[in-house]
Order: structure tokens, then C-alpha cells, then sequence
């Protein structure tokens, strides 16, 4: 059970980051695993952030067969979404960068 | 590789359950249903926050009952706990549905619907499922043995507890994302990307003064000094600098020239005084600020350079984007390269056969002989115009005279203004401190590769060769004679440029007459001439008669007049639009549509700090907090009317252009896209575009 709240306490670390919106997890199938967000926008952000990893990842492969995808951010009117891909899970945090500097 | 399992839709996707929607989500708090707003506040997203906001890191001692993290992996209810079956089946059957997710938002809700309503896979099965997806990554992966141990260790893991996997993954990933979003929130990257949406609201149809570019000279002092000493012993000039920069007060000079570098990031501005009236004996100064630097301050250049004498103009070379060429009041060349820690890389003479007087303008004209170079054009005020090689300041390659009339013995006019056509080494425009304006022969008379004089003795360089082409031919013989006499006593190895120019030869013999016809003028000083880059033929001055006159270069008389509201002392043709002429004086900066006589005058309306940008910035940047004087100096500036004495477009970032005023201050401004854009249709389309846009969100 140790392990259920390290990760809880991991992402309540990162919501309670300074302007972070959202902060959720997903695998690369784009199916949602935790989340901080309601569950409608969090399907969305899964699904269509899951297969925007996807592609850029293959797209940083096919330009360079050694190199792979790291981060992504996607820089918003809004927000900033930032995702974190791993072999398994995803993580996804959206910001809103201009209420976390006033 | 990846994309290809989305691209085939599989099409056993299932029907969406009704039931679903109704269904209250596994795990989902009454927290949750409170924000279906996405911007709901972070306080709310954490409920431990509530209690103890300052220590975001302590870990809850227990447990919370009710999780923030909706836990989609879980069955409907928490309190029982999670089969591995279950989370499985909630990966598989997502794997295969989840492919025309992009399409349609519903199919996106598969996933949990099928976990939430517990369909049962065999776990074997589920394996099998879960593997395709493994091979996969294999498949992309590089090292293969790390992940036939990996593949090994699926099940077990799988069949062990995913929070591990969970936990792993994020104790991997979080440090990197926690980093990310502090140095999100002190990024200044798209602090003024905002503005360019083009959108509904947008700026796109205003005229926004982004910059007001300062010098803050008291700020300066102590830097440029050493600058200036450096520069000065680096080059081993012999002129001493009149004053210290200890005894001086602090200038207050003009700017007199502003120009954009090859890529349009950087704008260059010199500054000195127009109107000296004797031997000038204060420095002047020169600086760069680059407009996309993060560290970006209108009140700090990122290069800052001291002359020992004013400098009157300055261009930007045309490709090289470090380097650029400023004329000094003594009439020196200077040239510039501010990549480089001391960026004076080199300087002409002042002597009889150069300049001797302030030089006016200067511009650059591709070589017609070598390919990709470019050739300097100088202008002053003894009626010279020269041809320099930017490497080898040491002589100017070639020059001529510009005379009232095309003939020998008509009065020098002194140059106040030049412009050249783009292409080709062909014919200048000068415009003279007494209103005259005269087309100048600019093409070079000599070959590119001269034969040997019969008359000459010693080595001759290809350069001086040329020259001597250029002498009319009864007088070549009796002037290689004196150059040769002259190298000879000077104990040279051979004749080069420089050895021509220390014989003394007679002006008229070695600076032909370039006047070759005069145009009807002003009846004042011409501030500013410029090349349309869209018509060859066309080409505009502006005059302290307050005129601004449209030539075709055929015809005497101007084919339009312009009222420039005030003493005009620059004109300049858009790059992107051929209508579009704008110049600068007393009257401010005037765009103007030529052929529809509309006109735009960008004022420097100073705003409040808070509404631009730049300024509210530049207080961060500046550590100390108020800056005194020279704020005090643009404000009381703005009571004035501005004269502005220099312009230029940015040939790059299309719609930005720069002015310097009398104040010293460079004012950037961005111009709308009607001014901007290359035809008239393109803006009504992008109207059009805008109308759908907004007819888009009203129906919304």
C-alpha cells in the first residue's frame, strides 16, 4: 500500500505546483489511469494527448533512428501541456503559466 | 511505426454502453463533479492544500480517503481492491479502440466504459493482448537486451503491483516535469508571442509601438570606456581622444541613423548630432540591441560601442548579419562586427581622397563582377561618392564626383543623401545639402581583369591596374610616370591602391565626373532618397522644404508630391509592398499608401509601462529599482514634438519598423498587415477570413 501513496503524494506534489491545472496519467493507449482532472476532459487529454506522443515520438525517430522523445510541451493560449512519455505511462500536467506569475 | 496502429481503425469498435454516461465514474469524488471547469483553482484540485498551503512537499500521513487522482484503473468502487484482470482488460480492449479516437470524441470513452463495467478477461488471454503492445516498443527500442529482460519481467510485474510500475514511472519522470513547470512560470519565451495571434482582437489592424530603445548613458559610461580604450589600442590609430570620458558630460545626442541586421533581430542605432556646426570633438556612439534576446532590454544594448567622434549613418551588411558600417563626422568608415568582444574590425583614413567630410549615407550594392559580395557606397559632404571593399578599408577601390552639372568644372555638390538600385552596380541617386538631386554614373569603366600598361614599370595590383583604366587615356601615361616616381621614393615593392592615392594625383584625373543628370529637386537639404525595390525606374526624396517628391528616374519633374507636415530627413520604400512609402521628420513618421494617398503617422504615444511590455520587463531586468534620470529624459522627450531623423524597414520580420528620434530614442513600431501585406487582395482575403472567424464564434 506504501507504494499507492507515494505515488498519490507524487502527484499531489505536482498539482500543487504553481498554476498547474491538471495532472494526469496515462498509458500509451490513451486510456486514463489517474487523474486530477474531471473524467470528460480527462478521456480527451488521454486519448488525443496519448496519440500526439505517439506521432511525435515516431516523427523524432524516423529524423534520427537513435534519438527518441523525451518531453513535449504544446504551448497554448491557455496553457501549457506538458507530457512526460515513458516506455508504459504517460505523464500529462496541463499549466497555465501566466496565473502561476502574478 | 506507431502511427500505423492508428491509422487502421479496427473494426470491431463497439457501440458506445448508454449506460455510461449516467454511470458514476470509479473513483470520481464529489470534488471532481464540482469542476467540470477546466481552470478550477489549484487550491481545490489538492484539499490537503486548504489546511497547510506552505508545505506542498509533505506527503499526507495517511492515505487519503478520497483520493484528488481519479484512479481509472480501479474498480467502480475503492473499497474493493483492484484485479489484475480487470486492469488488463481496461488496457486491451482500449489498445484496440482507441484508434479513431482524433475523430470522435465518444469512442474516447471506451476505454473506461469497459473497465468500469467489468468486463472480465482471462488473464492469459490478456497477456497475450498486452504483448503486441510490448513488441512494439521493442521493435523501437535500440537496446534489445535490456528489453528481452524487460519482457521477461512483464508478467511478473503485471501480475504484481502496478502502483510499482506507477511509482517507477513517476519517480522518473516527476523531477524533470516539477523543473519544467517552475522554469515555465519564469519564462519570458512567449511573453510577446500573445500579440500575434492574428485572430479576432488581435493587433492585426493597428499600428502597436512596441520598443522605445534608450541609451542610458550614466549607466554606460563606466563600460564604454573601456570599450572605446580597447578598441582604440586595438587598432593602432594615432588619434588621441580629445576629452576624457571623465572631464565629458554626458551627450545629448541624436540618433542619427537606425538600421535592421540581415536577419531582422537586431537593430542598430548611432548616434551623434546632425546639426554640428564646427569640428566636432564629443563621441559618439553606437549600439545594437537584439530584439529576440531573452534578456532583451530597451534600456540596455546588447552591444555598445564609443566613437571618438560622432557618427552620422550606419547599414547593416546585407548578408552577414554581425556586421555593419557606420560613417563617422570626420569622415571615417567604420566597420562593425558585433559578434566579436571588441567589434571595431576596421577603419579608413581620413585624407583629401577620401572623405574628409561627415559622411552622409552609405549602402551597399551587389559586385557585379564576383558573385555574393557586396560593394560599400559612401557619400559625404565634399562631394565624393566612394566605392569601398568592406576587407580592405585601407583605400576606397573607386570614387567619382558629383558635380551640379556633367561637366568638369561645375561646383561640387556635398552629398546629404544616396540611394542605390538594388541590382547591379549601376546608377546612384545623391541628394545634396542644397537641394539638388543628381543621378550618378556608378558603373565601373575599367575591366574586370586589366592587361598590363605599356608604361608600367613595376608590379602593378589588379585593383590599381583598374584604376588607371579608369583615367582618361591621354592622362595615364604622365600619371603611372608620377605614381611610380612617388613609389619609388616611398621604397614600395609595387603599385597598389593606396600607393595611387599617396602620389597625389589631380582629383579630376582620378575621380571622374559621375553627374549625369539633375532632377528638379528641393528647395532645401534632401534628408533621405530611396529606390522603390519594386520598380526600377522609381525612386522618391524627401526635403527640409517639407516636400516628399515620387521621381520616375527619366523624367525631370516629380510624378508626385507629397506634403511631408515639416522638415522630412528620411524616405523609405517598403520591402513587401510596393505602395507603400514612409517617411520621417518634424512631422513624425509618416506611412503613406502612394497611390491611394492614405496616410498613417505613427506616433510615439507613450503608454503607461504597464501596457507594453518591453518596459514592464525592463524594470525586472534593471536590478535597481527606480531609474531615475533616464526615464525623466524620455518623458520630458515627449512633450516635445519628436523630430525623428532616421528610419528604416525591417527586411525580415516584415512588419516592424524603426525610427530614431532627436531624443536619441529608437522607436520600434509594428505596422498593420494592410500596410504590410504584398497586394490589396491578400488583405481583403485575410479580411474575409477574419469575418468567417467571427461569424464562426457567434454561432457558437
Amino acid at each position: 500500500m506504501s507504494s499507492i501513496t507515494d505515488v498519490e503524494s507524487t502527484l499531489s506534489r505536482i498539482s500543487s505546483h504553481k498554476g498547474v491545472k491538471g495532472v494526469l496519467i496515462c498509458n500509451h493507449s490513451g486510456s486514463a489511469i489517474r487523474s486530477s482532472l474531471p473524467s470528460d476532459i480527462t478521456e480527451q487529454y488521454s486519448a488525443l494527448i496519448s496519440q500526439l506522443a505517439a506521432k511525435a515520438s515516431s516523427v523524432t525517430r524516423t529524423l534520427d533512428a537513435e534519438d527518441d522523445l523525451t518531453f513535449l510541451r504544446i504551448r497554448s493560449k491557455k496553457h501549457e501541456i506538458m507530457v512526460a512519455p515513458d516506455k508504459e505511462f504517460l505523464l500529462i500536467v496541463v499549466q497555465d503559466p501566466e496565473m502561476g506569475g502574478e | 511505426m506507431s502511427e500505423s496502429k492508428y491509422a487502421d481503425p479496427d473494426p470491431q469498435t463497439d457501440p458506445i454502453d448508454p449506460s455510461y454516461k449516467q454511470q458514476p465514474l470509479p473513483g470520481s469524488s464529489s470534488y471532481d463533479d464540482s469542476n467540470n471547469d477546466q481552470p478550477s483553482s489549484e487550491s481545490k484540485l489538492d484539499p490537503e492544500n486548504d489546511d497547510d498551503s506552505t508545505s506542498t512537499d509533505a506527503l499526507p500521513p495517511n492515505p487519503p480517503k478520497i483520493s484528488p487522482f481519479t484512479d481509472f484503473s480501479n474498480p467502480p468502487t475503492l473499497l474493493q481492491p483492484p484485479t489484475n484482470s480487470r486492469f488488463h482488460g481496461s488496457l486491451t480492449t482500449d489498445t484496440s479502440t482507441s484508434c479513431d479516437l482524433l475523430t470522435s470524441k465518444d469512442t474516447s470513452t471506451q476505454a473506461i466504459m469497459t473497465s468500469s463495467s467489468g468486463v472480465q478477461v482471462d488473464f492469459k488471454a490478456d497477456a497475450e493482448h498486452c504483448k503486441p503492445i510490448k513488441k512494439h516498443c521493442k521493435e523501437d527500442k535500440k537496446d534489445d537486451e535490456n528489453d528481452d529482460y524487460d519482457d521477461d519481467d512483464y508478467e511478473e510485474e503485471k501480475g504484481g503491483d502496478e502502483n510499482a510500475d506507477l511509482l517507477n514511472f513517476l519517480k522518473k519522470v516527476a523531477p524533470g516535469m516539477l523543473d519544467e513547470l517552475r522554469s515555465n512560470l519564469e519564462s519570458q519565451a512567449f511573453d510577446n508571442v500573445e500579440k500575434d495571434w492574428g485572430g479576432i482582437g488581435s493587433s492585426e489592424n493597428t499600428v502597436d509601438h512596441l520598443h522605445s530603445l534608450t541609451l542610458d548613458w550614466s549607466k554606460i559610461e563606466i563600460t564604454a570606456k573601456q570599450h572605446n580604450n580597447g578598441s582604440l589600442n586595438d587598432f593602432g590609430r594615432n588619434e588621441a581622444k580629445i576629452n576624457t570620458a571623465a572631464e565629458e558630460e554626458i551627450p545629448g545626442l541624436e540618433t542619427t541613423g537606425v538600421a535592421w541586421n540581415a536577419t531582422g533581430a537586431i537593430i542598430i542605432a548611432t548616434f551623434g548630432l546632425l546639426n554640428n556646426p564646427g569640428w566636432c570633438n564629443s563621441r559618439g556612439a553606437l549600439a545594437a540591441w537584439n530584439l529576440t534576446d531573452r534578456n532583451f532590454s530597451s534600456r540596455k544594448p546588447s552591444v555598445f560601442v564609443e566613437h571618438s567622434s560622432h557618427l552620422m549613418c550606419v547599414i547593416a551588411h546585407p548578408v552577414k548579419p554581425a556586421v555593419f558600417v557606420a560613417g563617422s563626422f570626420n569622415g571615417e568608415i567604420l566597420v562593425y562586427d558585433t559578434s566579436l568582444p571588441s567589434p571595431l574590425t576596421a577603419a579608413s583614413k581620413i585624407d583629401d581622397y577620401f572623405h574628409r567630410e561627415p559622411i552622409s549615407s552609405l549602402s551597399f550594392v551587389p559586385d557585379p563582377v564576383s558573385n555574393g559580395s557586396y560593394v560599400l557606397v559612401s557619400v559625404s559632404g565634399d562631394g565624393k561618392v566612394l566605392f569601398w571593399d568592406i576587407d580592405k578599408l585601407k583605400a576606397p577601390t573607386r570614387g567619382v564626383m558629383v558635380l551640379k552639372e556633367s561637366k568638369e568644372n561645375s561646383p561640387r555638390l556635398g552629398g546629404s543623401a544616396l540611394a542605390t538600385q538594388g541590382e547591379g552596380g549601376g546608377d546612384l541617386w545623391v541628394g545634396s545639402e542644397g537641394g539638388r538631386v543628381v543621378r550618378v554614373q556608378g558603373r565601373d569603366k575599367a575591366p574586370a581583369k586589366p592587361g598590363k600598361m605599356k608604361a608600367c614599370d613595376m608590379k602593378w595590383s589588379t585593383n590599381a591596374l583598374q584604376a588607371i583604366y579608369r583615367v582618361p587615356a591621354h592622362q595615364r601615361d604622365e600619371l603611372i610616370r608620377l605614381i611610380e616616381k612617388r613609389a619609388k621614393s616611398d621604397k614600395r615593392r609595387g603599385v597598389d591602391l593606396s600607393a595611387i592615392y599617396a602620389a597625389r594625383p589631380p582629383f579630376s584625373s582620378i575621380f571622374p565626373v559621375g553627374t549625369v543628370f539633375s532632377y528638379r529637386g528641393h528647395e532645401g537639404r534632401v534628408g533621405g532618397i530611396d529606390c522603390s525595390s519594386f520598380s526600377k525606374k522609381v525612386f522618391a526624396t524627401g526635403g527640409s522644404d517639407g516636400e516628399v517628391h515620387v521621381y520616375n528616374m527619366l523624367s525631370k519633374d516629380p510624378i508626385r508630391v507629397l506634403e511631408g507636415r515639416g522638415a522630412v530627413s528620411a524616405v523609405k520604400w517598403s520591402k513587401t509592398r510596393s505602395s507603400i512609402l514612409a517617411w520621417a521628420g518634424e512631422g513624425g513618421v509618416v506611412v503613406s499608401d502612394v497611390i491611394n494617398g492614405e496616410e498613417t503617422t505613427l506616433s510615439p504615444a507613450w503608454k503607461e509601462p504597464t501596457s507594453t511590455n518591453s518596459s514592464s520587463n525592463d524594470d525586472e531586468n534593471l536590478d535597481d529599482a527606480p531609474p531615475a534620470p533616464s526615464t525623466n529624459s524620455i518623458f520630458s522627450s515627449l512633450f516635445k514634438p519628436a523630430t525623428f531623423s532616421s528610419l528604416a524597414f525591417n527586411g525580415k520580420v516584415r512588419n516592424l519598423i524603426a525610427a530614431g528620434d532627436a531624443n536619441g530614442v529608437v522607436h520600434v513600431w509594428r505596422l498593420p498587415q494592410d500596410l504590410v501585406g504584398r497586394t490589396n487582395q491578400i488583405s481583403e482575403e485575410q479580411a474575409r477570413r477574419c469575418e468567417e472567424r467571427s461569424d464562426e464564434l457567434r454561432i457558437r
